[in-house]
């Protein structure tokens, strides 16, 4: 491990050398300070070439690149001007051997002088290189397009995307050509295919998208699912037979095809920015933690460059991991932020999609006979074999309480949290679905009482 | 929540330092490696901590026992208990503290998290490190580090020049 400090260079401290500390991080194993590494941006593991002779070529196989960008400037961190240039060469002069398990990159940049397509184009280089995660974090001001990206790959496990397009070519590659996919997560993306099938799916988070026509999801070995507050339709799901833990969170006044008639104030008033700022952290970081056997897959990913494989505890280390990096040097980018500015941005652009999406090519094909309420056929039927059941939508809702008509016996289920809608009409659906859950052992009802107040209030029956 | 009320099995870790720590079977498994032994039946009596002396041995379990919790056998329905939010906010202020070491604990704390296969304190130590680092120059880090500058004066003006464009 010292071998370098004891050859030429050093001569003149190696006198000082018996006295002097040992070299710590030297000490440390190759793969080790990979990991380490893992936590720098690309253009600083690069940088680490000129610390000593052990570190001079280390850069070139470290298995994570961080292409994101760091709002902060006067530090050593800066990104290199021309950051088209350093991605370029990156890419070229890296180890050719070693692969890119994880890529972490922003969809466009136009500070840093990059645009949709050259991610695209460094989302290929990692592909070839058998990505195994890949993150990319899109601008909420407009839905990157990922119109030159190819997802075919055998190694590809995770997969995250925001503020992205999932088109039918998109989606068909996920669901035929990806065939280690197994962790899916969607944040405001807009999907505007009819289907994914995937049998090595087993995570599936979509948070606050837009499903711009009817769309199902096949996925027979899928273990966690998190459905949080889809626009303008609801998902139909089919084969989920394997599934152990989802959580439903649906509002109505997102839902429909006469979404561009809301005003500011209606759309803000289901998601208050604190709101939904908390939740949407909880929702990516917390989504693998409370499903151990799904967050296997997520850890995938390091197992090149720890020694001792992967435990289960991986998934959640790579969402903590993510939580450090994006709330402390994202924190003010309205990435994870829903000002209303926001909002209104996305919202502009959703609505119109919407109109040109559904009129040309999916012809305002309904599935369901409220007409307004699209999609969700058969939702609850599909969540049978769920063992923690998440049902988390207010008062009044219509979906949920309509598909109770097809409500099947929950025989797995142990635990279930339900919010107000089910308490309407003297507690119909709450008592209805007690009546088909023959095995439950807890139940819990989330109630705003205090619509402004950050958590609702809990009760719990132990029953 | 992660093991059953009644019979919490006990592992007694040693460190290399002749001393003993008695934990719940539940907090040792946090570590990958110990798990693996346990479930592969190498731990009857006691597990050896090879290289991982009894002061860090003991900051290693202290994060353990406080992780455990949230990363019970029994997920999901761990989670659904306690508020998630606050548990893990809890949990951020609490590593934060924890971590508030001297440099060389630190590192023995990421050899000891490699060692042991735990991932959470990997990262933490890890990305700790790496906060530190970020915001000194090369030489800053250098010592931090106590790594020597082992290359010629010009050797180092030559590898800049090669990876000039990383630096622009």
């Amino acid at each position: 491990m010292h071998r370098s400090t004891t050859q030429r260079p050093g001569q003149r401290r190696g006198a000082r050398r018996a006295v002097a500390k040992p070299d710590r991080l030297s000490a440390l194993p190759d793969e080790l300070l990979h990991y380490i590494m893992s936590f720098l941006k690309a253009w600083e593991v690069v940088r680490s070439c000129v610390l000593a002779r052990r570190w001079r070529h280390l850069w070139a196989s470290v298995p994570c690149v961080d292409l994101r960008g760091r709002p902060t400037t006067g530090r050593y961190g800066d990104p290199p001007e021309k950051f088209r240039d350093f991605v370029h060469r990156l890419f070229l002069l890296r180890d050719e051997s070693a692969p890119v398990v994880m890529l972490r990159l922003r969809s466009s940049d136009e500070e840093a002088g990059f645009t949709d397509d050259d991610a695209s184009a460094w989302m290929m280089a990692a592909i070839k290189r058998n990505a195994r995660v890949i993150h990319l974090t899109g601008r909420c001001s407009e839905i990157a397009s990922l119109d030159r990206v190819s997802f075919i790959s055998c190694h590809l496990k995770v997969l995250k995307l925001s503020y992205a397009m999932l088109d039918y070519r998109i989606l068909g590659q996920l669901s035929s050509s990806c065939t280690s996919l197994e962790v899916l997560g969607l944040k405001d993306c807009l999907v505007a295919g009819p289907r994914i099938v995937s049998a090595s799916l087993k995570t599936l988070i979509m948070l606050e998208c837009e499903i711009s026509c009817a769309f199902s999801i096949a996925a027979p070995n899928l273990l966690l699912l998190h459905l949080i507050t889809p626009y303008v339709r609801v998902p139909s799901f089919k084969n989920l037979g394997s599934l152990v833990t989802a959580t439903i969170i649906l509002d109505d006044s997102f839902l429909g095809d006469d979404n561009e008639c809301i005003s500011d104030e209606d759309y803000c008033d289901g998601t208050t920015d604190d709101d939904g700022d908390d939740s949407d952290n909880n929702d990516w970081t917390e989504s693998s933690k409370i499903h151990d056997e799904s967050s296997l897959s997520d850890g995938v990913g390091y197992d090149d460059f720890i020694r001792f494989g992967y435990g289960h505890d991986f998934a959640e280390g790579i969402y903590r991991h993510d939580r450090y990096k994006d709330n402390y040097y994202y924190g003010d980018e309205n990435t994870y932020a829903y000002s209303k500015i926001a909002n209104d941005a996305k919202y502009g652009y959703k609505g119109k999609d919407l109109i040109s999406s559904k009129d040309s090519i999916y012809d305002g094909y309904t599935e369901c006979s409220d007409g307004k309420i699209l999609g969700g056929r058969h939702i609850l039927r599909s969540l049978s074999s769920a063992r923690t059941l998440e049902l988390l939508t207010d008062a009044g809702e219509v979906v949920l309480s309509r598909e109770l008509n097809t409500c099947p016996i929950f025989g797995n289920l142990k635990t279930l949290s339900l919010g107000e809608w089910c308490m309407a009409a003297d507690f119909d659906a709450l008592i209805f679905l007690l009546q088909h859950s023959p095995n439950i052992q807890k139940l819990f009802l989330q109630l705003k009482i205090n619509f402004n107040a950050k958590k609702a209030s809990e009760t719990g029956i132990k029953l | 929540m992660a093991t059953r009320e009644a019979g919490k099995k006990m592992i007694m870790l040693k460190s290399p330092d002749g001393m003993e720590f008695e934990v719940e079977e539940a907090v040792a498994m946090e570590s990958q490696t110990i798990r693996k032994m346990i479930e592969d039946d190498c731990a009857d009596t006691a597990i050896l901590i090879p290289n991982i002396n009894s002061k860090i041995l003991s900051r290693v379990i202290e994060y353990c026992n406080k992780h455990v919790p949230t990363t019970g056998a029994t997920g999901a329905a761990a989670s659904d208990t306690v508020a998630p939010a606050a548990l893990a906010e809890d949990l951020k202020i609490w590593d934060a503290e924890f971590i508030k070491v001297n440099r060389a604990t630190r590192f023995n704390l990421i050899q000891a998290a490699s060692y042991l296969n735990i991932k959470g304190l990997l990262d933490l130590t890890s990305q700790t490190t790496i906060d530190t680092i970020s915001d000194n120059s090369l030489e800053e880090i250098r010592s931090f580090l106590s790594t020597k500058n082992d290359y010629l004066p010009e050797e180092e003006q030559t590898i800049r020049r090669e990876n000039q464009w990383a630096f622009q």
